[in-house]
């Protein structure tokens, strides 16, 4: 098992880098799980990480691809709802990226 | 040819890891942009109510994840109508936002129209 150090506190992470506990997500743990994919958050990619929370909140699953990007269309309109958008926030998988860094588990779905 | 699919639901949502199985199949489907389409009968009608409490026994809510249907594209659903009735269900219990909910009185029509019947 591996641990991300945040902030003086070890956090547990499975061995594809998601979060064992989803409890441990905060801002700080955000950054830092971004930084070992090689982003760094700015706003457009806050947004996308808190719609994907509530998205998670809401079904209890986290989306694959195609249901990632009708959601955000939904809520941040057509610009944004787009997949070429999301590779470039959170490449090569926006999908699985973009819940690691929001603390959520790997897609089901997602093949 | 367009190979057309439809997934027959019909164990209820937990005891079970059917009903579950059957769920991912139908989301793996619908994110790989495979038309499918669902049927509910039999026991499986009791996935779609509400004040599911999977919490006691450590599963997620089946019901809040077909909440999630519309997101992944399937806008429709067929539900047995003999199915509601022999459990006093109303139709008014088995609706999702988003989705609209066909009850039919003939299912062995229907599946019988399809190519390919995957059945959980």
């Amino acid at each position: 098992m591996r641990n991300l150090q945040v902030e003086g506190r070890q956090i547990p992470l499975d061995k594809e880098g998601y979060l064992r506990e989803m409890s441990d997500w905060n801002p700080s743990v955000a950054v830092q799980l971004a930084q070992a994919e090689g982003i760094v958050l700015t706003e457009a990619h806050w947004e996308v990480i808190l719609l994907l929370q509530d998205f998670y909140h809401r079904f209890e699953l986290s989306p694959a691809m195609r249901p990632l990007v009708q959601y955000i269309r939904q809520h941040l309109g057509t610009d944004k709802g787009r997949s070429i958008y999301l590779m470039q926030l959170f490449p090569p998988s926006p999908a699985k990226i973009a819940s690691k860094i929001a603390g959520l588990p790997k897609p089901t779905n997602c093949l | 040819m367009n190979q057309n699919t439809i997934a027959l639901l019909r164990t209820p949502p937990y005891g079970s890891t059917i009903a579950r199985e059957g769920l991912e199949a139908v989301l793996a489907s619908a994110a790989m942009e495979q038309e499918i389409d669902l049927l509910f009968l039999g026991d499986g009608i009791f996935q779609l109510l509400d004040h599911q409490s999977p919490m006691e026994i450590g599963q997620k809510s089946l019901r809040r994840n077909l909440l999630a249907l519309p997101v992944f594209g399937i806008e429709q659903i067929f539900v047995c109508h003999k199915s509601l009735r022999d459990r006093t269900i109303a139709p008014d219990q088995v609706q999702i936002p988003g989705v609209e909910v066909k009850a039919i009185h003939q299912p062995g029509a229907l599946i019988a129209a399809y190519q390919c019947v995957l059945s959980f």
